[in-house]
């Protein structure tokens, strides 16, 4: 881990001297970040690394943050950025402390990054189609410390993959906890279907029934609840608390958010404020259970608990994010969903969403899909979007799946923070979306 | 930036021992300031954030493959450096004539806290004092300069400084909501009273406007509405596949526009907020124009695309951090304002139509199908003269037709940034379908 060697007791004891109310939060984060990538395309190098490393420290009080981030360690760095965030001359000086962290001086290597977009290729070749495309993969590596006032926990380490495939009808994006066979074969099966889906015909626009495979109920959720209950979410229109208790849909919608169940890879015990994560519900039996809270938004409630501050740089501030996303699983067979939504549209698979937090509305957009006939999926669609209100797209679920798994993982980038998301959901059925092409 | 020279040479040297002839070093720092104030939370929120950056990037290559890699502790010409696949990499040559832009604020020191809060404050006194419930649900303010150096193994040995602030706007008032993005070349460029005053209008429109009638007729937009018509234009006019789409939209006679629309981009277009000698790679910037009196000339190309692409080419490769290998883009892309013609002039010109203030979203752009669809509000204008607000319409058409429609051309050019800086006058334009179906708004 990068930052084993770092004496954070003279850390702690610098930022003690700028929080000197009883309410203030201050901390340092550090963080070393690796990124190896290969990619083809004209303007891409064929292989690129980014190594960076830096800090922020952050000073919370009253609602208000000062946050100075720097690019590098050292002692001077660290003094000049705690002058930036101070409110007032310390009334006692300590020694700065040398914030020295070893360089990294492990080589640049990840054949199996490389290996990977062979990997796609070949299993795209097993499909017996073929289409331009150019694929770009990299290995994402990140340690991260925090140092608080009283807290210092352990660092963590996320190690992960992402991959991106641009093609003639449009791109493609995985978050991946391993590159291997299977995921190259899961993932070559999607372009794949939105190939075929490119060429299919596109739906007309109406309400219709929809059975959502378990990547695509991942991004629906993700919207619908996820970002729905983020407190700086609930904050726009009142008091987050008021939250708690709101029946949103279903009895069979158990959601969960829990960092600590995430893959492997991505696996956290604390956030990036140095808080414990926690096993959280979201919905319990449709039910609004715990708003995603990070410090700032938990306040000083007792209602809401942080644990969920995340953030995408140093340069940024964290903010409250679900990690790790779980539907526990339903009653219903997917022949039960299928059967439910007769006429409707199976969509295995959702491209991106985006919610809008003052009126509710979100949209969907499904790169292809099936239609559903006498219970069984039929033939392919062509990219369609699903469109409509929170709080009425949760109360038209109407039955959730049995078998669970991890789908659905991507890209989140609310506010402009970049974060890997990542999801473990059954299927769902829904009575009545619109849907549009 | 010190030693740069020699830190170079030793990069140079020891990447050619792995036969990576071509090789080229970027460094950068910078510093901002931003300031946020945002309506989440039962007291409001205030962030201030101050950055320091420092970062270098090295490309290397040679006809075998190429590598990018980039980072921000020193780095170790005989370090672990990844293998270079794919693409070859061939940089461009010096270029004698580039002279370092000098930018008038460079040197002024950033905003202070107290500075940008005011600045802010005073917007929304100026926003409330014409519509007392409208607030501010955030408000981003940020200001920062950077000075870079660029060495290659071509020769090439470039500096540059930049200066640049940017604003982030989003008011509501009765359920109604507007947001705009803005550029200046510092903080104190920014009229935030003015601004205050254009927010609470467009509020207005929003909550005491209908919906337009639908039809056609002559329409007025706005610069900030020609903006989003330019930024949906841009496979057209950036990067090779630009010749192709514009055989698609000309017409018989072969113009793609009105003889009144002049398109060009200019790196280092004079008091630009991006303004710079030369671009990502050293190469010299300079005006080129796309389309001129209707007739489209050429896309804009970098040196590489120039040749195989049969046009001129120009310092368009850009870098806007250490982080990413340069690629082609607009610095300053703009419609070319008519210095005669007072936007003033062209309302009152209307004798039924519309004035279209600003979008509503980006729209939806499809150059090579000629299509488009784009959800503005503005007013209904009769004989010359706003007679009511219109709060959600939807113009749509055929890309060619708007451009070929276009009647009159303002002297008022305003720049925005929209992925990339954006800059239109006022346009006169006939021929537009409205289409009555009103966007949410």
């Amino acid at each position: 881990m990068s930052f084993a060697s770092l004496e954070t007791l003279p850390i702690a004891r610098s930022l003690a001297q700028i929080a000197d109310r009883e309410d203030d939060v201050a901390e340092v984060y550090l963080e070393r970040v690796e990124e190896v990538g290969v990619a083809e395309g004209r303007w891409s190098p064929g292989t690129t690394v980014r190594r960076e490393e830096g800090f922020a420290i952050r000073l919370v009080r009253e609602g208000e943050t000062w946050l100075a981030a720097r690019d590098g360690f050292g002692g001077e760095r660290f003094a000049a950025a705690l002058r930036q965030v101070a409110r007032a001359l310390p009334s006692a000086s300590y020694t700065i402390p040398s914030l020295e962290v070893p360089a990294l001086t492990e080589p640049v290597e990840a054949h199996e990054v490389i290996e990977f977009e062979a990997l796609i290729r070949a299993a795209v070749k097993q499909h017996l189609v073929a289409f331009p495309m150019r694929i770009e993969v990299r290995r994402h590596r990140r340690d991260v410390q925090i140092i608080g006032t009283k807290l210092v926990p352990e660092g963590e380490r996320e190690l992960y993959y992402s991959c991106r495939v641009r093609l003639p009808w449009g791109g493609y994006g995985a978050v991946l906890p391993a590159l291997d066979t299977a995921a190259a074969d899961r993932l070559a099966e999607s372009l794949v279907a939105m190939f075929r889906g490119s060429k299919a015909p596109r739906v007309t626009d109406r309400v219709r029934p929809v059975v959502l495979g378990p990547a695509a109920a991942a991004v629906f959720l993700h919207e619908a609840v996820a970002h729905a209950l983020e407190v700086d979410t609930l904050a726009l229109e009142g008091s987050p608390e008021a939250a708690i208790g709101l029946k949103l849909g279903s009895e069979e919608l158990n959601v969960l958010d829990d960092p600590a169940g995430a893959p492997a890879g991505a696996r956290r015990t604390t956030d990036d404020e140095g808080m414990p994560v926690l096993r959280r519900w979201l919905l319990f039996e449709g039910e609004v259970r715990q708003p995603i809270a990070d410090l700032l938004g938990a306040g000083a409630s007792d209602r809401l608990t942080p644990g969920a501050g995340r953030r995408a740089n140093r340069f940024l501030p964290p903010v409250p994010r679900s990690t790790h996303l779980e539907l526990l699983a339903g009653p219903h067979s997917m022949p039960e969903l299928l059967a439910s939504a007769e006429g409707g549209l199976f969509l295995p698979e959702a491209t991106r969403g985006a919610l809008d937090a003052h009126s509710g509305e979100f949209r969907l957009h499904m790169p292809y899909g099936y239609r559903i006939r006498s219970g069984r999926v039929d033939e392919a669609v062509g990219p369609l979007r699903l469109s409509g209100r929170v709080a009425e797209l949760l109360g038209v679920v109407t039955g959730v799946g049995a078998e669970c798994e991890p789908a659905g993982a991507g890209w989140c980038a609310k506010g402009g923070q970049r974060m890997p998301v990542w999801a473990t959901t059954p299927a769902m059925a829904l009575a009545g979306v619109e849907v549009g092409a | 930036m010190r030693d740069a020279e020699r830190r170079f040479a030793r990069l140079a040297e020891a990447l050619s021992r792995r036969r990576l002839a071509e090789v080229e070093l970027y460094l950068k720092r910078g510093r901002s300031h931003r300031v946020e104030l945002g309506a989440s939370g039962p007291r409001g929120r205030r962030l201030e954030v101050r950055t320091e950056e420092e970062g270098w990037a090295v490309r290397a290559g040679g006809p075998r493959g190429s590598l990018f890699s980039c980072g921000t502790r020193e780095p170790d010409p005989g370090g672990s450096w990844p293998a270079a696949r794919g693409e070859p990499l061939q940089l461009p040559a010096p270029h004698e004539e580039v002279s370092e832009l000098a930018p008038d604020q460079v040197d002024a020191p950033l905003m202070v806290e107290s500075e940008a809060i005011d600045r802010l404050q005073r917007f929304e006194t100026a926003l409330r004092r014409e519509l007392s419930d409208a607030r501010v649900l955030g408000a981003v303010l940020d200001d920062g300069r950077s000075e870079a150096r660029l060495l290659s193994s071509r020769g090439v040995d470039c500096f540059q400084r930049r200066r640049a602030a940017a604003l982030y706007i989003e008011v509501i008032a009765g359920g109604t909501r507007r947001s705009a993005q803005l550029a200046a070349p510092s903080a104190a460029g920014f009229d935030v009273e003015a601004l205050g005053r254009q927010f609470a209008t467009r509020l207005s429109i929003g909550r005491e406007g209908a919906p337009a009638e639908g039809g056609s007729g002559e329409m007025v937009l706005a610069p900030a509405v020609a903006i989003r018509l330019l930024a949906g234009l841009l496979p057209l006019l950036v990067g090779g596949d630009g010749w192709r789409i514009a055989r698609q939209l000309k017409n018989r006679r072969g113009w793609v526009g009105s003889d009144r629309l002049t398109i060009v981009d200019d790196g280092g277009l004079a008091g630009g907020i991006l303004a710079a000698a030369s671009d990502g790679e050293g190469v010299p910037t300079r005006e080129v124009v796309l389309i001129e009196a209707g007739e489209y000339r050429q896309p804009l190309l970098s040196w590489r695309e120039a040749a195989p692409a049969r046009g001129e080419s120009s310092g368009c490769m850009l870098r806007p951090s250490w982080r990413q290998p340069p690629e082609p883009g607009p610095t300053h892309l703009y419609i070319r304002p008519d210095s005669r013609i007072a936007p003033a002039d062209m309302i009152s010109s209307v004798a039924g139509g519309y004035y279209w203030l600003d979008a509503l979203s980006a729209g939806r752009f499809d150059p090579a199908g000629d299509r488009f669809e784009l959800p503005v509000y503005g007013f209904r204008l009769e004989r010359g003269k706003a007679s009511r607000p219109v709060s959600a319409a939807r113009i749509r058409g055929s890309i060619g037709k708007l451009l070929r429609g276009i009647r009159g051309v303002g002297r008022d050019c305003a720049f925005s940034p929209h992925g990339y800086l954006f800059g239109a006058p006022t346009l006169l334009v006939e021929g537009l379908e409205l289409d009555a179906t009103a966007p949410p708004g």
